[in-house]
């Protein structure tokens, strides 16, 4: 019905778009589900009722909660100071405080565990350097369940601080100069006003955190394996790398474990959620800010202070070990060297096919997602509320289910043969390919969709009044118009894909590395200066696309990127 | 050019009625304007001319032709009409010219003809100076101006105006209606206006269609509508005056002054309604008949606003030259007033 006032080339368009999504969104899932309830027989001998029985399990089980509360915590402490003094108050820059703070979240994960490996232990070069560096043999306190803890915390406190700080925008100054007139102090105002307005903000961005704690890989793969100290996602990686019988039924058992604590995390956030929120009713042009006069320069000191150890410490760290010729040396005129860039760029086979593999799939991900999502989203603002309201959240699936979990499921659909093509796509570059568009499609939804329901309506009915078909007014009116969101969405795809490590970790195969795999590989067998060189590359790469994206800031709507507001 | 007719049309989403089996025929040339409170269905009415909304019952027919049917569509962009919108709808990243010879690049007109009717175009609107503008660089009279050069550059049968002046400032308000007035004289081309604005309205249309709640009010021209509203909504809807009660009478027929008062004076039941305009009102008369109290008395800088409370309770409004007294009682004749047929939902 909705399609009848529109030609057939769109009708067209739609049922492909539909069907695309089905394939990369609904199969990963629905073939991931088939494989664990294939397990549940009312045997005992089955993989899945042994994987549910063994102790292992619910030791990970454990220990996912613990690291991922603990994380969760450092999460909320850290991004609601941040986001409670860099929005309430006029503090100076804030723009270069917001996006030095979201660095971390860009910042792939291998990379932050590997610069605070380096941080501590006794082959610590940036101790070393100092000559301050603990007895050989001395543990690195890093790996332990308390330093997951603590990297899934500062990975995560951006979630936190976004969600905040949206909220906190949308507070107006009126609510404040009300509750003054009211004589209210300035104690009150935060019991009674701002807290009670946040909390709903504070759950959400408490909720985010903890899921994305539970499928966070890279973290308590490098700080947790070395140690046996296994959590969920590590478990299945392990499973995956033993091979034994019944292995696929067990992982997908493992995973459905995981997938119900996140569905449940995002269950009862959505619920908390709905208690707490307020609807804010007038608008006022200034949003609240408080004065903080002769302690507005030691709040900036703190701030900076915690910014130079969650983030400038970490990452000298890390400069400094790509510089020293092996572990254990101090850096000095004597020991600096370049060698690890030099055998980096010249003589590692993998390390230049790992970069090609990597900049190849991040950039082919990013164009062909560019490309489907123009047509998806207009799409989708043509379906009735209820269908589009069903897409998108669908789109979303593959990108909210761990990336551990997505692998698997991809492993489970590609595991024999394409059934007409016959060909295998397992083992080859296809299938990580196709787990990046499954998993990053929503990413590169988003902006575009957000800019192109924000266009005034009117705008293509006037080109369709001129007579210019579905076609033509794609091309000529919605695309210009929509360019920058364009551009938007594939930055920010091939900023995550290009570092990415979860989906690759498990599907990845000879000549097929990618950037993420080759830190985690090159730090396990502990060729930890070259990690540390490449882990440089991945940082500047990181921190220069973010700047891009800033560029295009100004041309997108509002909160397409994270790091940036006019505020 | 051909005439523009809607036959029993009826329009509804999920279980709402947005209009509700209303016919009008529009001839060609003719000026329209659908007029209505938010929500009475002209722009659900104005999107299905278009072509942006299909009919749930009933068809639109131009001249011979079907646009629109249950069972079939003409899409939009095949149907070569033009139209103004509420927001402008000018896209924002082409120039003043090319967003006026648009449809004709559409229609893949050769070169010269292109530049030669874009040119006509932007003259009528007197707007050739700027013409290599970007829309934001104008003001919003101007981007009016330029929709309105769009909208006529492939010469249509119809134009359709989507509430084109909501957006604009009083004053440029009153200037653009007389661009409009001019343009139509113009073109001829068969208009239809959606305003919620009855000053608008009356002051642009040859006839007008007003709606409430998806139905067909009352169809005729802007002084038919002033002087013999159909029913009590109408009358309440256009221009100011009071209904008043008065004994059983038929509804749409003019009374004189004597009339009036063997209607009001000695009612033995008041189901009859009266429309009275306040320039009908004279308060300066002897008569002894009709009397009333001075409730409020607002200054309106030519005149005064007066409300009168009659014997019967019901208030009347009448101008006066000079302010007068709260409480004053005041002997009044009621020149000329229109009977109503007394509609269900006593509102007023």
């Amino acid at each position: 019905m909705y399609l009848r006032n529109t030609d057939s080339q769109l009708r067209w368009l739609s049922l492909s778009i539909f069907l695309l999504i089905a394939l990369l969104s609904l199969l990963p899932s629905a073939r991931l589900i088939v494989e664990a309830l294939k397990g549940v027989q009312f045997d005992v001998q089955s993989p899945f009722s042994e994987i549910m029985r063994s102790s292992q399990t619910w030791t990970a089980f454990r220990n996912s909660f613990y690291t991922s509360g603990l994380g969760t915590l450092i999460a909320v402490v850290l991004g609601a100071g941040f986001a409670f003094i860099v929005t309430l108050t006029n503090i100076r820059a804030r723009a270069i405080w917001v996006f030095l703070f979201m660095l971390p979240m860009m910042i792939p994960p291998q990379v932050t565990a590997l610069s605070w490996l380096q941080l501590f232990g006794p082959a610590s070069p940036i101790l070393n350097t100092f000559g301050i560096a603990p007895a050989l043999g001395s543990p690195n306190p890093m790996y332990s369940a308390e330093g997951i803890a603590l990297l899934l915390g500062i990975q995560n406190a951006p979630l936190v601080f976004l969600a905040l700080r949206t909220q906190l925008l949308c507070l107006p100054q009126d609510l404040i100069e009300a509750a003054k007139v009211a004589r209210a102090s300035q104690e009150a105002i935060w019991i009674d006003i701002i807290l009670p307005l946040t909390r709903g903000a504070l759950i959400a961005g408490a909720a985010l955190a903890f899921v994305s704690s539970l499928g966070n890989f890279g973290i308590p793969a490098m700080l947790g394996i070395p140690v046996n100290y296994l959590v969920l996602p590590t478990l299945i990686y392990q499973k995956m790398a033993g091979f034994g019988q019944g292995m696929l039924s067990e992982v997908a058992g493992l995973s459905m474990l995981i997938s119900f604590l996140v569905l449940g995390g995002m269950i009862l956030q959505q619920w908390l959620q709905q208690r707490s929120e307020y609807a804010l009713v007038g608008h006022s042009s200034s949003h609240m800010s408080f004065r903080l006069g002769k302690w507005r320069t030691p709040t900036e000191g703190a701030l900076g202070l915690i910014l130079l150890m969650i983030l400038v410490v970490p990452c000298i760290a890390l400069v400094v070990s790509s510089f020293v010729p092996a572990l254990g040396m101090p850096l000095n005129s004597q020991t600096f060297t370049v060698s690890a860039y030099i055998e980096m760029l010249a003589n590692q086979g993998v390390t230049t096919r790992a970069f090609s593999n990597s900049l190849l799939l991040a950039g082919a991900a990013s164009v062909v997602l560019m490309c489907l999502c123009l047509p998806l989203s207009y799409i989708l603002l043509k379906l009735p509320l209820k269908a589009r309201i069903l897409a998108t959240s669908l789109i979303e699936v593959p990108y909210a289910i761990p990336g551990i979990v997505l692998a698997i499921a991809f492993i489970l659909l590609f595991a024999r043969p394409l059934p007409i093509l016959g060909v295998s796509i397992y083992g080859s570059m296809s299938i990580i390919f196709l787990a990046y568009l499954s998993c990053f499609l929503s990413v590169c939804l988003k902006p575009i969709y957000s800019a192109m329901s924000q266009m005034d309506k009117a705008l293509e009915e006037a080109a369709q009044l001129a007579g210019a078909n579905a076609i033509q007014r794609l091309v000529h009116i919605i695309l210009p118009l929509t360019a920058p969101a364009f551009f938007a969405g594939a930055i920010l795809v091939f900023l995550i894909s290009v570092n990415e490590l979860t989906v690759s970790a498990l599907l990845w195969s000879a000549g097929n590395e990618t950037l993420g795999v080759l830190i985690f590989n090159l730090d396990e067998s502990g060729d930890t200066v070259l990690a540390s060189a490449i882990s440089v590359l991945v940082v500047l790469l990181v921190a220069a696309l973010m700047a891009c994206l800033s560029l295009l800031a100004p041309r997108l709507p509002k909160g397409v990127i994270p790091w940036h507001d006019s505020v | 050019m051909a005439r523009l007719s809607l036959n029993a049309v009826s329009k509804s989403f999920g279980d709402k009625t947005v209009v509700d089996a209303l016919s009008l025929t529009i001839e060609p040339g003719q000026f329209v304007a659908l007029l209505g409170p938010s929500g009475c269905g002209k722009s659900t009415i104005l999107r299905m001319l278009a072509g942006f909304e299909t009919v749930s019952a009933g068809d639109i027919q131009h001249g011979d032709q079907c646009l629109s049917s249950t069972k079939f569509h003409l899409p939009t962009e095949e149907r070569n009409f033009g139209m103004v919108f509420q927001s402008y709808a000018l896209w924002p990243h082409m120039t003043v010219m090319e967003n006026v010879g648009y449809p004709l690049k559409i229609q893949k007109v050769d070169r010269q003809n292109y530049q030669r009717r874009v040119q006509d175009a932007l003259d009528i609107v007197q707007l050739n100076d700027f013409k290599d503008r970007l829309p934001s660089q104008l003001s919003g009279g101007q981007r009016q101006r330029v929709a309105l050069a769009r909208s006529l550059v492939t010469e249509p049968d119809v134009i359709l105006f989507d509430e084109p002046l909501a957006n604009l400032d009083r004053h440029l308000r009153e200037s653009m209606e007389i661009t409009f007035r001019e343009f139509h004289r113009r073109t001829g081309a068969t208009m239809v206006y959606v305003t919620h604005d009855q000053a608008e309205a009356m002051a642009l249309a040859d006839q007008i269609a007003v709606l409430k709640d998806g139905q067909l009010m009352q169809w005729s021209t802007p002084e038919d509508l002033y002087t013999r509203p159909n029913n009590e909504w109408v009358a309440n809807f256009i221009g100011q005056g009071s209904i008043l009660r008065c004994q059983s009478v038929s509804g749409n027929q003019l009374l004189t002054s004597t009339d009036v008062i063997g209607l009001l004076y000695d009612q033995t039941e008041h189901q009859g309604r009266m429309l009275v305009r306040p320039q009908h009102v004279d308060l300066s008369a002897t008569s002894n008949m009709l009397q009333g109290t001075v409730r409020e008395c607002i200054f309106r800088g030519e005149r005064y606003d007066i409300f009168l409370v009659l014997e019967n309770g019901d208030t009347l409004h009448a101008y006066h030259t000079e302010p007068l007294e709260i409480g004053e009682t005041r002997q009044l004749s009621i020149q000329q007033a229109w009977t109503l047929e007394p509609s269900h939902d006593h509102d007023y």
